[in-house]
């Protein structure tokens, strides 16, 4: 079996492993939950490290460098989210004779894509998803070679996965192994034909996750600010804008004091 | 704002940067031999945009495009069986140059053209000619003072070998083969001409004094350095 079949094996053990032991925490901190507001928006900015795999130019003739992306999504019913990701990843070339006389491949993608969320415990999700869109490679030859420049271009099928842990109510920190396979329209000899069809690559990423949450939608029955519960019991309709404002602000600082208290007893 | 996000949207997926062929990898091979046949192993075999001029023999010197489309396309090395196969960038019409030590100045002249759609390049035998160093004296025998006008006939290290419709040949309207020409016996004396030319090959000297008559010499040329005198 290759390393990069070995490594998405394992990331995939890893969830499903995650996913079932994280079951019986749920029913424990069921109640919890229902107070922890839903995510609406969520904008990922992170750094990775490529790493070109595989029988073929990108595996064999390509060195894996740093890259940097954002992503930004936005959650549909049940966990699930769907969105949009522009990536960047600088590599340089090992082997001229395999993939050709250049020296830098800049990789660049944009893609879209649709995953689910699984809330492991009150600070720690996981996610996948899976996104398809279009990848070009910017490749530069330097001066010796006479500093052209030209494009391979293909689609790339990109899985994605992440674990996270949330600091506070908007902010958290994400490690996120992903691995992408591109199909290059690379015109080449009958012979070396197979050697252009694919690249792939396996990422691991480091990046930091800013959520925008839905305050409004969350019932905060046990709280002991008179202000908030009377603002939450009158008809929303009838509030005015300034009402609805200080309510959000209110939920807000409740949720905070509330996911602090819990750290704290935990 | 948001006119201004669409107005540069398009520079993420386009640039005018670009100026090799985008998309494309092509496959040279070709088996290197001498005149007699036998193979040229270790020779050092690269494709490139730009094609380079001979100064003096051994030095490659300046070149013939401009130096912003200079591109090295691809490269590779003989094996002992003097076989050569390298994948190659493209952009437009090429050269493949042959060096070694022996062989410079060698060079194979392609078009676009002869990649066809299959993206290969296959020449099944290269023929390559080592590099002489002639040289022709013109000796003053008889004392006459008559000027003559002299041309040379040969093959010049500035001519290529041209592929086209998958063959190999020389290229016979090459203006640098029947160029050269000279005058000499302007005062009454002797002048040397020293002449870089592939061998074997055949020179032609054809000189022509001032009353018409013409004379012929020819010379073939085997080894890399000779000398010829002719008199008059």
């Amino acid at each position: 079996m290759r390393l990069p079949t070995r490594i998405i094996l394992g990331i995939l053990l890893f969830m499903v492993a995650g996913i079932s032991l994280a079951q019986e925490e749920v029913s424990e901190t069921t109640a919890l939950h229902s107070e922890l507001p839903k995510r609406l928006f969520l904008t990922d900015l992170y750094l990775q490290r490529g790493i070109p795999s595989g029988d073929n130019f990108a595996g064999n003739g390509l060195d894996g460098g740093t890259g940097f992306g954002i992503r930004m999504q936005f959650y549909l019913p049940k966990n699930f989210y769907s969105g949009g990701a522009l990536s960047q990843d600088f590599m340089s070339v090992k082997n001229t004779s395999i993939a050709g006389e250049y020296s830098r491949a800049t990789k660049f993608n944009a893609y879209l894509f649709v995953g689910y969320d699984y809330p492991l415990h009150d600070d720690w999700n996981i996610t996948a998803d899976l996104g398809y869109g279009y990848s070009q490679n910017k490749n530069r030859q330097n001066s010796s070679q006479g500093g052209g420049k030209f494009r391979d271009t293909g689609y790339v099928l990109r899985f994605t996965t992440s674990l996270e842990y949330t600091f506070s109510s908007g902010v958290s920190f994400y490690f996120s192994p992903s691995y992408e396979v591109v199909n290059y329209h690379i015109d080449t000899a009958a012979a070396l034909d197979n050697r252009f069809n694919n690249g792939n690559y396996f990422n691991l990423a480091l990046g930091v996750r800013l959520s925008v949450l839905d305050y409004n939608n969350v019932a905060l029955k046990k709280s002991d600010n008179q202000d908030l519960q009377e603002l939450q019991s009158r008809n929303r309709d009838d509030l005015s804008i300034k009402e609805k404002r200080r309510l959000y602000f209110l939920k807000k600082r409740e949720i905070r004091k509330l996911r602090k208290e819990r750290r704290r007893n935990n | 704002m948001k006119k201004l996000f669409f107005l540069f949207l398009p520079v993420l997926f386009f640039s005018c940067e670009a100026r090799l062929e985008n998309d494309v990898r092509a496959l040279f091979k070709t088996r290197v031999v001498d005149v007699s046949g036998n193979p040229i192993a270790n020779m050092k075999v690269n494709a490139t945009t730009f094609r380079t001029n001979r100064l003096i023999i051994g030095q490659e010197f300046s070149k013939f495009s401009r130096s912003d489309e200079d591109f090295l396309l691809g490269k590779g090395m003989t094996n002992t069986n003097g076989e050569v196969e390298f994948m190659m960038l493209v952009d437009g019409d090429f050269f493949i140059n042959f060096n070694s030590d022996n062989y410079i100045a060698n060079k194979i002249s392609v078009s676009r053209q002869e990649l066809n759609n299959d993206l290969l390049l296959h020449i099944s035998e290269t023929i390559l000619k080592e590099t002489a160093l002639v040289e022709i004296d013109f000796l003053n025998t008889s004392g006459t003072a008559e000027e003559y006008n002299v041309t040379f006939d040969f093959e010049s290290l500035d001519c290529d070998l041209i592929y086209r419709n998958d063959m190999l040949a020389q290229d016979e309207e090459c203006l640098f083969n029947t160029n050269l020409s000279g005058r000499f016996n302007r005062t009454i004396d002797d002048r040397t001409f020293a002449l870089s030319v592939f061998y074997p090959s055949v020179i032609d000297v054809v000189f022509t004094n001032t009353s018409g008559n013409e004379s012929i010499r020819t010379f073939s040329i085997t080894s890399p350095l000779e000398r010829y005198e002719i008199t008059y």
